[in-house]
């Protein structure tokens, strides 16, 4: 069990509040307010709409009218929250905005920015309690699966870089490399690719998130393809600071992801 | 001491009353009554739960009547046969009064044969929403002789199984994603693929709307005052009312943004030499 810092920077923070005392977590689009009151936590969030808006988190005397509180009762006083970067809570289809084709016999990372959430927690008996989750990017839904059956996940697209340097630097996302090798002799179009976040590890690199990257290997139509979640740092990092453990670590197997590859969509 | 008295000289009432051998037969008939009853109903719960964990809520329901019916009927034999009836003249005259019955009760009969065919068929379970003519609601139990249904303005519709079998029914919550179909007007002076990109558009900024599967756009024809085009978006089942909101003021607005018109039904009217109008003008919202 590797020891999870309490902060990271200004916006990824722990707070300790006095009772009737409030923070705000705010982006360009979204603020949540957290109140400590007579031992209760309450919080509430609002949409902005101010793209010069600070990324951050700081105490605050001011909470506007008219707020949706939910508040949550503890028989214990706790004084310290925690704002902490989280995956998604629905598996993301990510769509290359231009289809990458993989050649015979060889093998290419991909580059891409996965969104990322925000969980509200409180230091509880030695351990955080999570009192909610808020989408600070609002995801577009789609369907895996046929119109039978299937799961909702979030749709993401994305430009798939080849180079990091290319990838845009951005503070509510995580890179997460894709590490896809064609074993086979013939041509692969990379069109969809399912991340499940729950198997991802998240990181800190040089006030950069990055998850822990994925292996795809692709051995033919006909053969199974096999998908990898690495439990290890990025390799860009191999000493970097790990700050949220997978909620589901994968466990290894190979699967068919019928989804991930164009030629085998059968809806 | 008064109370003790009144208790033994109700006790021996009732003893010489009754006789011992009466008195047996009474203590059974109330072992019966309050021991198996009550377990028929424990037994029929226990099998309901488990099997419509493992097998669904339909079958759950189903084992659980049956087990509880049969029980009923065990226990009712039962209680006939303590008190000394003779069972098989009752079953005879039970099997010509069936006959009798069963001339009377040909749609019963009917909704019975029709609700096996439901149980068996499947086609929706209880907790489904379904639509049968005019009515929807969701499914509140499949019995022997009836569907019941909760209405969303909260109404109890009851439904006879043979209507079920003969009807169309849609079974609305069979599927786990839905597709908001939407009919659009716009003005004859609209250009198609604008209105098309528009569209288009809208479906994709709407977080409700599924990204895959893609919506479809049709350009339907020329209607009467405008060209007609039709969008379906698709969602997951349950956002379905949201969605259906949220996209007609999403393609208002990007309408609206776009200069694109909405037309009001119109007719265009020529003046003849006399300077009468040929036609009446209609306008109307």
């Amino acid at each position: 069990m590797k020891t999870i810092p309490s902060k990271l920077d200004s916006h990824w923070n722990s707070l300790s509040l006095e009772d009737n005392e409030a923070a705000i977590w705010s982006t360009e689009e979204l603020s949540i307010y957290a109140q400590r009151l007579r031992g209760d936590w309450m919080l509430a969030e609002t949409t902005n709409d101010d793209p010069a808006g600070k990324h951050s988190v700081r105490r605050t005397d001011s909470l506007p009218l008219g707020l949706d509180w939910k508040r949550w009762a503890f028989q214990d006083n706790v004084a310290d929250i925690r704002f902490w970067p989280t995956f998604p809570d629905r598996p993301l289809i990510v769509k290359t905005r231009i289809p990458v084709v993989v050649p015979p016999k060889s093998s290419i990372n991909l580059y891409i920015n996965i969104p990322i959430w925000l969980e509200v927690s409180i230091a509880h008996k030695d351990s955080f309690e999570t009192l909610d989750k808020f989408s600070p990017v609002k995801l577009s839904d789609t369907w895996y699966g046929s119109s039978f059956e299937g799961q909702l996940c979030y749709a993401l697209k994305s430009r798939a870089r080849r180079n990091l340097d290319d990838l845009e630097n951005e503070s509510l996302r995580a890179v997460c490399m894709f590490r896809i090798r064609n074993k086979s002799d013939e041509t692969l179009p990379v069109e969809r690719i399912r991340v499940i976040g729950d198997h991802l590890n998240l990181y800190n690199i040089d006030d950069r998130l990055w998850a822990s990257s994925v292996d795809i290997i692709f051995n033919g139509k006909d053969e199974k393809t096999s998908v990898e979640y690495q439990t290890n740092a990025p390799i860009e990092s191999p000493n970097s600071n790990q700050i949220r453990e997978a909620t589901k670590p994968y466990r290894h197997a190979s699967f068919l992801d019928k989804f991930l590859f164009h030629p085998f969509t059968n809806d | 001491m008064y109370l003790i008295a009144t208790i033994e000289s109700v006790e021996e009432a009732v003893t010489t009353y009754l006789g011992d051998e009466n008195w047996n037969t009474v203590l059974r008939i109330t072992a019966l009554v309050l021991i198996a009853l009550p377990a028929v109903y424990i037994l029929s719960s226990i099998v309901g739960r488990i099997s419509r964990k493992r097998l669904g809520e339909h079958i759950g329901l189903l084992l659980r009547k049956i087990i509880r019916f049969v029980g009923i009927i065990a226990v009712i034999v039962s209680i006939l046969l303590e008190l000394g009836f003779n069972l098989g003249a009752l079953l005879g005259a039970a099997g010509v009064a069936s006959v009798a019955i069963g001339f009377a009760a040909q749609t019963s009969l009917s909704n019975i044969i029709s609700g096996i065919f439901i149980y068996w068929e499947k086609p929706f379970e209880v907790g489904d929403v379904i639509r049968i003519g005019d009515t929807s609601g969701v499914v509140l139990s499949i019995d022997l002789l009836s569907v019941k249904l909760r209405q969303f303005d909260n109404q109890f519709v009851r439904i006879p199984n043979e209507t079920m079998i003969k009807a169309q029914v849609t079974t609305v919550t069979k599927f786990p994603i839905r597709r908001v179909d939407l009919d659009l007007g716009v003005a004859y002076d609209s250009n198609i693929d604008h209105v098309t990109r528009v569209l288009t558009l809208v479906a994709e900024k709407n977080p409700r709307a599924l990204d895959d599967p893609k919506a479809v756009i049709f350009f339907k024809g020329f209607g009467d005052s405008s060209l007609n085009f039709m969008l379906g978006v698709w969602c997951e089942r349950t956002q379905f009312i949201e969605l259906k909101n949220s996209i007609l003021r999403d393609i208002k607005e990007a309408f609206d943004a776009e200069g694109i018109e909405i037309p009001f039904p119109q007719r265009v009217v020529h003046i003849t030499g006399d300077n009468k109008p040929s036609n009446e003008q209609e306008r109307s919202s």
